[in-house]
């Protein structure tokens, strides 16, 4: 079959078309995430063959403050995330502790808001593929599908008044569903109870500190700041950038993490004084890298690769294991 | 490579004998159930070690163990456990003292000694998923749903934050 130069034309411009339309559709709805709501999501995840619920009822006024409680399948509560005024307390019903940390900030970044979308459109083809309902409001569907393999990896229903999203479905390599979100019920109060976001320690609960603060450094910053040398990877999967680092202090260690970005995925490197060991329930198996011997461990988050050079390492992310044995072994040797 | 003496599993566990020392030992380790046994057992006193209440060191003691571990880094030889060794100490004791000096200095006194400081895994995972909700495409909705069990089953009963 062939097509004459003037119908690949058309079709091009009106891919780009589709593309640029999406894209508008997910400004909007980036620009919504200032919109009060309440509501109730049921998440499902797959994970060896195992299916998990979770029911989270959600009170949201902003970034900073916002409510989630988090029921198991049985409708059993088992933790509340409480968001306000720059704190962010995790409660575990079931351990009766209160973790204390700061919420997740895009402002904390190096790579500004327009170049990470340029960065997600360089990566990742989003189309307009309809229009449905989720949770009774009619939204736009949009398809995420990666230009690398073009394969779709999520399916998003972003209410078409407020650009939130009510449904989400994420799909693996094989295209199998790896996991899902949808609304069952969502409204847009013009104000939403304050109350919501008073969060008061449970008597008898724990307070533990995460020690989690967004921050972000440029690498010679990293280094100034904790005298470790940074020993970024030579080698990335194509698609993904530096985009900064931050310091996690845990018990008088310091502990680099690298972040990298392909606009849509995250991949993490940790870098740890030889000291430091990583407590883990995790069953791990031994993997190899060209320099030695390494562990590796899968998470909800993706697969895990441990090992130590020097100093001790950890690779987070979902690319093939193969891709991130070679960003492993494109980190420079500890010289020992 | 031989089955390991029981200072060359000690080396191992405190990654020590350089590299190609470790490698050999590691890759022996996990072949030999009898060595493998050995370091099982040296890692248990270890961590037992750990457990122990840690009274005040005598001020002397601290003193010479310091120059006794600064002479050895110096002499990049473990001479000072061979020294223990003489006096008398049986393996399982040897072991514990290392690890109970290593306990002492490692929060008072010089590098070469200090203890493993013991980090959650999930702590990083909770760091990837933060940065990960500030993604465009982020799901918070989604992410929350695993956060707290991570946080809570790297910590256990201890609090460790």
């Amino acid at each position: 079959m062939s097509f004459s130069p003037a119908l690949l034309a058309v079709l091009c411009a009106a891919r780009v078309h589709a593309q640029d339309d999406a894209m508008a559709v997910l400004r909007r709805s980036l620009a919504g995430a200032a919109t009060p709501y309440q509501g109730q999501a049921l998440v499902e995840t797959r994970a060896g063959g195992v299916l998990r619920r979770s029911l989270v009822d959600v009170v949201y006024e902003s970034p900073q403050r916002y409510r989630r409680d988090i029921a198991d399948g049985r409708g059993f509560l088992v933790a509340s995330v409480v968001a306000e005024g720059g704190r962010e307390w995790v409660y575990d019903r079931r351990r009766r502790s209160v973790w204390r940390g700061e919420p997740a900030d895009p402002d904390y970044k190096l790579i500004d808001p327009d170049e990470e979308l340029a960065l997600l459109a360089r990566n990742y083809e989003l189309r307009r593929v309809g229009r449905e309902e989720a949770a009774g409001r009619l939204c736009d569907v949009v398809e995420v599908r990666a230009r690398r393999g073009g394969r779709v990896v999520q399916r998003l229903w972003l209410d078409q008044k407020r650009g939130m999203a009510l449904r989400r479905r994420n799909f693996g390599p094989d295209g199998a569903e790896l996991s899902s979100m949808r609304y069952l019920r969502v409204a847009f109060p013009a104000r939403v109870d304050a109350e919501s976001f008073a969060f008061r320690v449970p008597p008898g609960a724990r307070m533990l500190d995460s020690g989690l603060r967004p921050d972000y450094l440029a690498l010679e910053e990293a280094a100034s700041a904790t005298g470790l040398v940074p020993r970024p990877p030579a080698w990335l999967p194509p698609g993904y950038i530096f985009e900064s680092v931050n310091v996690l202090p845990h018990k008088g260690a310091t502990i680099l993490h690298y972040r990298y970005s392909d606009g849509m995925d995250v991949l993490s490197l940790f870098q740890y004084p030889r000291r430091v060991r990583l407590a883990s329930e995790q069953p791990a198996q031994p993997a190899a890298l060209r320099r030695g011997p390494a562990r590796l461990s899968w998470t909800p988050d993706g697969t895990l690769l441990e090992w130590e050079d020097g100093e001790g390492f950890a690779l987070l992310g979902r690319m093939p294991l193969e891709e991130l044995r070679r960003v492993a072994d494109s980190v420079p040797g500890g010289g020992r | 490579m031989s089955c390991l003496s029981w200072e060359e599993v000690c080396d191992s566990l405190h990654g020590e004998g350089g590299a190609s020392f470790l490698e050999r030992a590691r890759a022996h380790l996990s072949g030999c159930a009898a060595c493998s046994a050995e370091a099982g057992s040296a890692e248990r006193t270890r961590l037992r070690a750990e457990l122990l209440p840690v009274p005040p060191m005598p001020r002397e003691l601290r003193a010479a163990l310091v120059a006794m571990a600064r002479e050895a880094d110096a002499a990049r030889r473990p001479g000072w456990r061979e020294r223990l060794a003489a006096a008398g100490l049986a393996p399982a004791a040897l072991a514990a003292a290392a690890a109970a000096a290593a306990l002492f200095l490692g929060a008072r006194g010089p590098a070469p000694l200090e203890a493993k400081i013991e980090v959650p895994l999930d702590l990083l995972i909770a760091a990837h998923q933060q940065y990960a909700r500030t993604l465009p495409l982020s799901a918070p909705d989604e992410l929350e749903t695993r956060m707290p069990d991570q946080l809570a089953g790297a910590t256990g009963e201890r609090d460790v934050f």
